[in-house]
């Protein structure tokens, strides 16, 4: 088992500097980005595109004027904290209904085979085309919006909970076997390892889906949460309200992303080095 | 050693297999294995050699034959087996260290805590890898994964334990040094071991016995014994006349063999 490709490995040193390097790049942009849209909305003076410094001292009115001693607002403590809770929720259960589903699925090649159309199918109903369905059949309360967020974010989870089960290492199941394993330390210590990169980018990609569909549910029928916040703001011509409510989504898409990242990097640490080789 | 086993660990009854009907991949394969024994089944490569591990591990079901383990026919994979594989790197679990893969299988084994740890860690002394039992196996080299593989194998303590071209992808040196651990490991044990090469030199060094088969599909040639002193050394031993002859004899044996299976290509009755 020589590898007969040599892949040019960068020191661990070099890896860093380039990393801190595009860091600095990355936030570089983002500034010369905020200066731009700060001057381009105040020579404009557009009441629609209030400059980010008033977005920005807006949002942290609102976030952080209520009272000591955490100084959080109702609007961090109810709408944001349930969007959140709803979000988690729905992603939750898709997880682990994907999850298991997959690796019932993914047992046999037959069952996997008949699955996948169905599977394709359930995937490629966009979200926003169930809500309706999800109001008229369990009305407007959290549980339709965390129904509606599982319902959209299992089947990445499911699809590729599947496919990294059916990819496992003949090998590593012969071996698993030859040791006379049992099914459920197999699974445990050979299955679920050895899919786990697929099914942590399902994880992944789920969580993505969850927050488009959490946002959405709240703003078509939302009674509370961000989405609802967003809609009330402009409807009540509120626009640097607006657009704080839109920048606490933003920010919670890039905080859910950095966790899930440093989770991959923890769970999957073996896998990045084993190919990085 | 063991010439004249008195009840075989294992015995292959004319096992037949064909992964597509009416193309075979073994045709008649028969041997049997004593206890205490190390036998070499030496064959060109593709002649079914993993086939035949496979179907004695119970990893697959076989056309038709017999394999019966003390006595017992294979139908499930039997418990007190264990199998290097030729593919280490495959066969090594990348999320665990090494010392967490030699233990996994003890796990399972109505062994006490204390008595999987202790187990562990001498049979890593074993193949000299105590100092990376905390390393993952991808940050070994080709030579220690296989020791690590063994490892494993040894700390589960089989009745039989099969190795299936264990050594066929390291570099010479590394190759010698690891026929030598296996052959201190028999002696030192007496483990049974089905040692699976399509290497003659290895076969005739390592067994007490030699089953030679033929080119694809394969059949049981012949069996040798193997009477060299128990202590082998790779280079004294392998310059005996004793071992050329039989090397010779070896080589013989399978270059017939090739020249008749083109003879056979079509389908017997
Ligand atoms: N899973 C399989 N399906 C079909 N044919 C196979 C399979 N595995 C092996 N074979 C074929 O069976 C023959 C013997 O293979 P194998 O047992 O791997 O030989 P060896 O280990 O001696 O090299 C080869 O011709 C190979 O192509
Ligand atoms: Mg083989």
């Amino acid at each position: 088992m020589t590898a007969a490709v040599s892949v040019r490995v960068p020191s661990r040193s070099t890896r860093l500097g380039r990393t801190l390097g595009n860091l600095a790049l990355h936030w570089a942009i983002v500034i010369v980005a905020l200066a731009a849209w700060q001057t381009a909305s105040t020579s404009s003076g557009s009441a629609y595109f209030p400059p980010p410094s008033k977005v920005f001292s807006t949002m942290w009115d609102l976030l952080f004027s209520g009272p000591p001693p955490l100084f959080l607002t109702d609007l961090v403590l109810g709408d944001i904290l349930t969007s959140v809770w709803r979000l988690f929720a729905g992603w939750a259960i898709a997880a682990i209904l994907g999850v298991a589903g997959g690796v019932l699925i993914g047992s046999s090649s037959l069952v996997s085979d008949l699955f996948k159309p169905v599977m394709d199918f359930m995937r490629s109903i966009p979200g926003p085309a169930l809500v309706p369905v999800f109001l008229v059949l369990l009305g407007t309360g959290s549980e339709m919006r965390v129904s509606l967020i599982a319902f959209v974010a299992v089947w990445p989870v499911l699809l590729n909970t599947v496919e990294g089960v059916r990819g496992v290492d003949r090998v590593k199941r012969d071996t698993a076997s030859v040791f006379s394993m049992g099914r459920l330390a197999t699974l445990r210590h050979v299955t679920l390892p050895a899919a786990s990169p697929k099914i942590v980018a399902g994880l992944r990609v789920a969580v993505a889906l969850a927050l488009n569909v959490m946002v959405l549910s709240e703003l078509v029928a939302g009674t509370d949460g961000i989405g609802h916040f967003v809609n009330i703001s402009q409807a009540y011509f509120r626009i640097a309200d607006m657009w704080s409510g839109i920048v606490v989504i933003i920010v919670l898409g890039l905080a859910l992303n950095v966790v899930f990242r440093q989770i991959e990097n923890r769970l999957l640490r073996w896998h990045a080095d084993e190919r990085r080789r | 050693m063991s010439t004249q086993p008195q009840q075989p660990i294992l015995e292959v009854d004319r096992l037949h297999h064909e992964y597509s009907a009416g193309r075979p991949a073994i045709d008649s394969v028969s041997f049997t294995i004593g206890s205490g024994e190390l036998v070499s089944i030496v064959g060109p490569s593709g002649c079914g050699k993993t086939t035949l591990m496979k179907s004695i591990a119970g990893l697959m079901r076989f056309t038709s034959g017999t394999v019966r383990l003390r006595g017992q026919d294979v139908n499930d994979v039997p418990a007190d087996l264990a199998m290097v594989f030729q593919d280490y790197g495959r066969s090594l679990f990348p999320w665990m260290t090494v010392e967490a893969n030699v233990e996994l299988p003890l796990r399972y084994l109505q062994v006490s805590k204390r008595e999987r740890k202790d187990r562990t860690a001498h049979a890593l002394a074993e193949v000299g890898l105590s100092r990376d039992s905390d390393k993952y196996p991808w940050q070994l080299s080709g030579g220690m994964q296989q020791r690590a593989a063994i490892a494993r194998a040894l700390a589960y303590r089989p009745r039989l334990l099969l190795m299936d071209e264990p050594f066929a992808s390291v570099d010479a040196q590394t190759r010698s040094d690891l026929e030598d651990l296996v052959a201190a490991v028999h002696r030192k044990h007496g483990t049974t071991i089905m040692f699976v090469t399509h290497d003659i030199d290895e076969a005739i060094y390592l067994g007490d016995r030699v089953v030679v088969l033929t080119g694809a599909p394969s059949r049981t040639l012949k069996e040798l014994p193997i009477d060299l002193p128990a202590d082998r050394d790779q280079i004294e031993t392998k310059a005996t006349s004793e071992f050329i002859a039989l090397r010779s004899e070896v080589a013989l044996l399978i270059r017939q063999a090739v020249a008749e299976s083109g003879h056979r290509r079509t389908p017997q009755s």
